[in-house]
């Protein structure tokens, strides 16, 4: 008998301890209250629009497997000139704008060693190898088994690396060198897969040589979960994410560094070195230098949504990959968002240590304005994800005016068509905003 | 249409609720925690209905539920020390008893998503691609939290690993 069939079996006795009871009367009545409440709160009207706010969102990208974007960073400096985005696919030949396109997915090249100063990711990234790895239809071959969850690897390592079609190479100057040079996103599959970005040169005759990881692919505090990449000047600006640790993994921190090749390797020269650590006050967080992320249950049924997003002085702009259903952002729009008002306090069935966060959300495109309040709260030295709260477009009202936390509930005055109100929200045990 | 709904609860409440119970670790919570769903599972229940998609969906939406409900309510609903506490106190009289209050406890302590991982993978015997389907999250980001997962649980209860299992859970 294996430890797994143990926990199989330890799982199947543990969950006899329960007692089955008939919860058809509790949920009559639960159906009842959520009908009385919801019309209480929106009118009566379009019951439907949070029916499925529970299972949350869009699909995030995958874990660990990067999505180079050909936007632009979204905070703090001018747009950059971004480097050009080639496809991979098929054979090596002349390209646009004098650049060769490489067929990085059916191709040699030597993998760097994996970095092993973080204990943690050492124990899962072991198994990744170094050394040539021959890519054949965007994967390499595995060469030895893999240890089953059961570090240390094999010296070595042999896990086979893996170049999706999906993540296209960015091509750009990145040495100062003559010659043409290349980003590659690329994953190590093993237990679970590792994504990292390296950077090339392609020499004479599509001769690859490896310039190195231009960052670790997990760096200390808990590593990224998805980043984008461009080029502005030979720096590569990467945007790194972090995924919420609750179930849904969307965004909800991101952060922007450059790295430049210097010195035989890339180096870091700008933004900020790791993660921030767990938050021991949410009075410490300086929300109008943060980041959010617009993922939550509900949040993309307002019109006042997007990405993660980095604020600096309150302020960011940002071209959204995630679209929501609330009329918001479109696909190719830019957004900018402002953090208006930020209230704090303690928030009955919500958390001891919440944030209600009061937003307008430009579209620049035809400058349509939406506004939002969303609560997020401090639970194991991190924010929760947003919860909206009240939204323009979602509950009949055209405009927030503030926000105070008062006496465990959220205290909104709204614009509505008969002037301002000032509207009461509670938070149920399942962490939704209703109307009191 | 509201038979069939009372019914389907009737039906399926046993199963959630065990399955409820690991996620949550507490009689009350669990029952809580499937009524949510339950209910929610309502408001769409036309559409579930003539799509069969009902089980699937009210199985989705308490996964779900689970990790946005336990990032907002105190970690004491459940007094994890409480069970630690309890294990070891029952360990030299009823052996398998402690082994049991010290997985559950030992479950409480995975963050929401590897418990939910777990639960999928090792109790409903879900592959990762069910379970991956299930969360939202990719298949990679399933074997990831299996593994973390396991590798705390065989920290937290090293027990579970030593003995073969008929000698230790009753």
């Amino acid at each position: 008998m294996t430890d797994n069939d143990v926990l199989r079996a330890g799982l199947a006795e543990l969950a006899e301890d329960v007692t089955i009871v008939d919860l058809r009367e509790r949920v009559r009545a639960g159906v009842r209250r959520q009908t009385a409440l919801r019309n209480a709160a929106i009118g009566g009207t379009a019951a439907v629009a949070t029916a499925a706010a529970v299972v949350v969102g869009t699909l995030p990208r995958s874990v660990g497997a990067p999505a180079p974007n050909t936007g632009t960073p979204s905070v703090g400096t001018s747009a950059p000139s971004v480097a050009t985005s080639t496809p991979s696919l098929g054979t090596s030949a002349p390209n646009r704008g004098g650049i060769r396109a490489v067929d990085f997915r059916n191709a040699t090249f030597e993998i760097p060693p994996w970095p092993t100063d973080d204990p943690l990711w050492r124990d899962f990234t072991s198994f990744c190898g170094s050394g040539p790895r021959q890519f054949v239809g965007g994967e390499s071959a595995q060469t030895s088994p893999e240890p089953n969850y059961s570090p240390p690897a094999p010296p070595g390592g042999g896990a086979p690396y893996r170049i999706p079609s999906r993540n296209q190479p960015i091509y750009a100057e990145l040495d100062g060198q003559p010659g043409e040079d290349a980003l590659v996103p690329i994953s190590c599959v093993t237990t679970g897969a590792f994504g990292a970005l390296l950077g090339l040169t392609i020499g004479p005759a599509d001769g690859l040589n490896t310039l190195g990881w231009v960052f670790p692919p997990y760096s200390g505090n808990g590593g990224y979960d998805e980043f984008d990449v461009a080029v502005e000047d030979r720096d590569v600006v990467v945007q790194l994410r972090r995924s919420d640790e609750g179930m849904t993994s969307n965004p909800r921190f991101e952060q922007v560094r450059r790295y430049r090749f210097v010195d035989g390797a890339f180096r870091q020269v700008g933004g900020p070195t790791e993660f921030p650590g767990p938050i021991g006050s949410i009075s410490d967080v300086d929300f109008r230098n943060y980041s959010v992320g617009f993922y939550g249950p509900g949040v993309h049924e307002g019109a006042c949504n997007g990405d993660a997003i980095v604020l600096t002085n309150g302020v960011a702009e940002d071209t959204p990959n995630i679209f929501g259903s609330g009329g918001g952002p479109r696909p190719g729009d830019r957004m900018r968002y402002e953090l208006r008002q930020v209230s704090l306090g303690k928030v009955e069935s919500f958390g001891d240590q919440s944030a209600i966060l009061t937003f307008t959300c430009t579209r620049l495109t035809d400058n349509a304005v939406f506004e939002a309040v969303f609560a997020t709260a401090l639970w194991d030295g991190q924010l929760a994800l947003l919860t909206p709260i009240v939204a323009t477009d979602l509950d009949g009202i055209r405009g927030v005016v503030n926000t105070r936390v008062e006496n465990g509930s959220v205290v909104v005055t709204v614009r509505t068509a008969a002037g301002e109100q000032v509207w009461r929200y509670g938070s149920d045990a399942m962490g939704q905003f209703t109307r009191r | 249409m509201v038979d069939e709904f009372d019914s389907f609860v009737r039906d399926r409440t046993p199963a959630l609720l065990r399955a409820a119970y690991l996620l949550t670790g507490d009689q009350h919570l669990a029952e809580d925690l499937v009524q949510s769903a339950l209910v929610r599972t309502h408001r769409s229940w036309r559409r579930l209905y003539r799509t069969d998609n009902a089980e699937a969906y009210t199985r989705r939406t308490m996964y779900h539920l689970q990790v946005s409900w336990w990032r907002r309510r105190p970690h004491s609903s459940v007094d994890l020390d409480a069970i630690g506490g309890r294990a070891a106190a029952v360990a030299d009289h009823a052996p398998a008893t402690a082994l049991r209050l010290s997985l559950r406890a030992a479950l409480l302590k995975l963050a929401p998503r590897q418990r939910a991982v777990i639960v999928l993978r090792f109790f409903e015997d879900l592959t990762e691609a069910e379970t991956a389907e299930v969360l939202d999250v990719t298949v990679g980001t399933v074997k990831s939290q299996t593994a973390k997962a396991l590798a705390r649980l065989r920290t937290l209860a090293p027990e579970l690993g030593e003995t073969p299992l008929e000698g230790r859970i009753s």
